[in-house]
């Protein structure tokens, strides 16, 4: 009983006045991939039962047009505005979209709220945050200098930002962190696998079980690192900072070297030491401490 | 009855006016772009106030000394998060409390790391010579502080002399409000008791 | 309590003062504490102001090398200066063009972690220069390159295309 998988709505400029108000629904397939481009102001990306994707709110003030079509498997919504826009009220859209759709979000200046989205989201804002629940599959959330905050996330999750923090509890065994000074709270409730994170000088927060073999690269120029992991990890633990940070362990009863240089280490054998955890810091602050 | 006007502002005009956030915003603006000049005139405007929180809550003159440095470098490393929704002294305020407790902790055997503000074992420095002062003199009120056990300093410090709440003491501290109320209560009544109020 | 002796203890507390100095000018050690030895402008700035030639960018990279040096990480990073070199100059000169078109919020953001990058960079190459042969700091050397690069594409991608389908980002 569905229509056909082709549908156009493309309101030319003179169709789609600015501020306008928005109601359009089309059908889609249920496990596509839906595109939101170019966007400012504020949106909601939301999963629901429906093979529909439905785009409902006002209109940027200063939109040229709005694309909103569906191809094969792929549907798109973009907003086009002129360059150069310093003024005026942003989209405000809720757009909903079958949960099991993979989403693409490209925003510019836009705050982005994520749910129930569970066949994967990329998503990327420049000056805008985040804030994502219940969401799974792959998961990618970029900003520069918004925050990012995810609930209960679901699989191979990347986190990427520039000056914006970081919060996030997911349940996932892949996490990868990356910041130039933004900071990050993370924890898990899977035991993780795979983690890696990095950061210029922002501080680096993680909580987590590891899983056998697990695998854990951490490095910052300043920034400190915080790990705290299950004291029955199997782990080789690597820990160096090379000029100045200090290095604390809780976990266990070792202590830190410092060489001539002044530079310190630690190293471990946690268990049956079949993973391996290695944090690296130019001159920040390095803890391993106990979940 | 214009007249009268006229003649209070020139009077309120005439007065220093104490440093205000807008003058901060300039250098921060500044500094953020990479001047250390403008960091400097930062520096210079908050050092007193940075300072002075650091020595009364570590007690430690070439402690406080360091804490300071440390408040100021983690300032410029960290300038870019602050977000102007709060004048800069008060972010400043609150960054250099943070180093002063990351400082303690570090400080802190492993073995003690769930014990924060745990001061039934910090010993009670000796009483400082009593000087010709009166008694209740403010000078000695500043050595009382720092005679204070580790817990009641830090709480009385940040409550009755910064004016926090007991219940962000509590969440920064990692203790109960209960236990931070208990601290204020010990440290209130040790110094009356030591500057004979 | 009594209220007369907590009036008291209280009208101590409020005379106290609210600044001490300290017994020194620790500017100074702020000062060095902030900026690394051989403190040069940023990279970036350089390149906006003089669009410099990829030679005279590489020299910066490379840093101070020593004759005899001849051990595998050097010689890794050096390549890996080299071949950031234009990278980056291509970034930073696309950035350059596009700079006064970002919101200013935004650039300030952009301005300020790139500012960052070249302080953690300068701290980089200052701990390299102690320990030449540290592969972790080689790997977080990479690391920042790339991390410097991403923001700059961010905000001002490289080959945007002129239909409107495409993310521009610097609106």
């Amino acid at each position: 009983m569905r229509t056909p998988i082709f549908g156009l709505l493309l309101l030319s400029a003179a169709a789609a006045h600015a501020g306008e108000a928005v109601d359009k629904t089309l059908d889609v397939k249920s496990n596509g991939l839906v595109r939101i481009e170019n966007v400012r102001g504020e949106i909601s990306v939301d999963g629901w039962e429906r093979d529909q994707v439905q785009v409902v709110g006002t209109l940027d003030d200063r939109a040229k047009s709005l694309t909103f079509e569906t191809v094969g498997a792929t549907t798109t919504v973009r907003v086009e505005t002129p360059d150069n826009l310093n003024r005026g009220e942003g989209s405000k859209l809720v757009i909903h979209v079958p949960q099991a759709s993979r989403v693409r979000v490209d925003l510019v200046s836009a705050d982005l709220h994520l749910t129930n989205l569970k066949g994967g989201v990329d998503a990327k804002t420049v000056s805008g945050g985040i804030e994502a629940a219940d969401i799974g599959d792959r998961i990618e959330l970029a900003t520069i200098s918004g925050d990012i905050t995810l609930g209960r996330g679901v699989g191979p999750t990347s986190f990427s930002s520039v000056s914006g923090d970081i919060k996030a509890d997911a349940d996932t065994s892949e996490i990868k962190i990356q910041t130039v000074s933004g900071g990050a709270r993370v924890t898990s409730s899977a035991r993780v696998q795979e983690l890696t994170m990095h950061s210029v000088s922002g501080d680096l927060e993680v909580s987590a079980s590891l899983a056998d073999g697990a695998h854990v690269k951490g490095s910052t120029t300043s920034g400190d690192i915080r790990l705290a992991i299950n004291p029955d990890a199997g782990v080789v633990v690597e820990m160096k900072s090379t000029a100045g940070g200090g290095i604390r362990n809780t976990l266990t009863h070792d202590r830190p070297s410092r060489d001539i240089a002044g530079a310190a280490s630690l190293d471990l054998t946690l268990g049956n030491g079949q993973g391996g955890v290695e944090l690296s810091t130019v001159s920040g602050r390095l803890e391993l401490g106990s979940l | 009855m214009s007249s009268n006007v006229t003649a209070i502002h020139t009077l309120t005009y005439a007065t220093e006016s104490p440093r205000q956030p807008s003058d901060d915003v300039e250098a921060i603006r500044a500094a953020l772009a990479g001047d250390r000049r403008a960091f400097e005139g930062l520096y210079r405007a908050h050092v007193g106030r940075v300072h002075a929180l650091c020595l009364r809550l570590s007690a430690n003159a070439a402690t406080a000394e360091e804490l300071t440095q440390e408040a100021f470098v983690r300032a410029w490393q960290r300038l870019a998060t602050f977000r102007g929704d709060s004048a800069f002294a008060t972010w400043l305020h609150r960054l250099a409390v943070n180093v002063v407790f990351d400082h303690q902790r570090a400080q802190r055997p492993w073995y003690r790391r769930t014990a924060s503000l745990d001061d039934e074992r910090d010993a009670v420095d000796a009483l400082p010579d009593r000087s010709s002062a009166s008694p209740g003199d403010r000078h000695d009120l500043e050595a009382a502080i720092r005679r204070l056990p580790r817990g009641a300093r830090t709480v009385f410090v940040l409550h009755d002399v910064e004016g926090w709440q007991h219940d962000e003491i509590a969440a920064r501290a990692g203790i109960a409000v209960g236990t931070s109320k208990a601290h204020l209560h010990r440290a209130r009544t040790l110094l009356r008791e030591w500057l004979s109020l | 309590m009594n209220d007369t002796t907590s009036d008291k203890l209280d009208s101590l507390i409020a005379r106290l003062p609210q600044t001490i100095e300290p017994s020194r000018d620790l500017w100074p050690y702020v000062d060095a504490r902030i900026t690394v030895r051989a403190p040069r402008a940023p990279v970036w700035q350089l390149a906006l102001a003089a669009g410099i030639a990829a030679a005279f960018v590489s020299a910066l990279f490379l840093g101070v090398p020593r004759e005899s040096e001849t051990t595998r990480t050097f010689a890794y990073r050096q390549q890996l200066d080299a071949a950031y070199a234009p990278l980056r100059q291509a970034s930073l000169t696309r950035y350059r063009a596009r700079a006064d078109r970002l919101d200013p919020a935004l650039r300030r953001t952009v301005e300020t972690n790139l500012a960052i990058i070249d302080r953690a960079l300068a701290e980089i190459r200052v701990a390299l220069e102690r320990n030449p042969d540290d592969a972790d700091l080689g790997q977080i050397l990479k690391r920042t390159y790339e991390q410097e690069l991403a923001i700059i594409d961010a905000v001002t991608p490289p080959n945007p295309s002129p239909a409107p389908q495409q993310y521009r980002g610097a609106l």
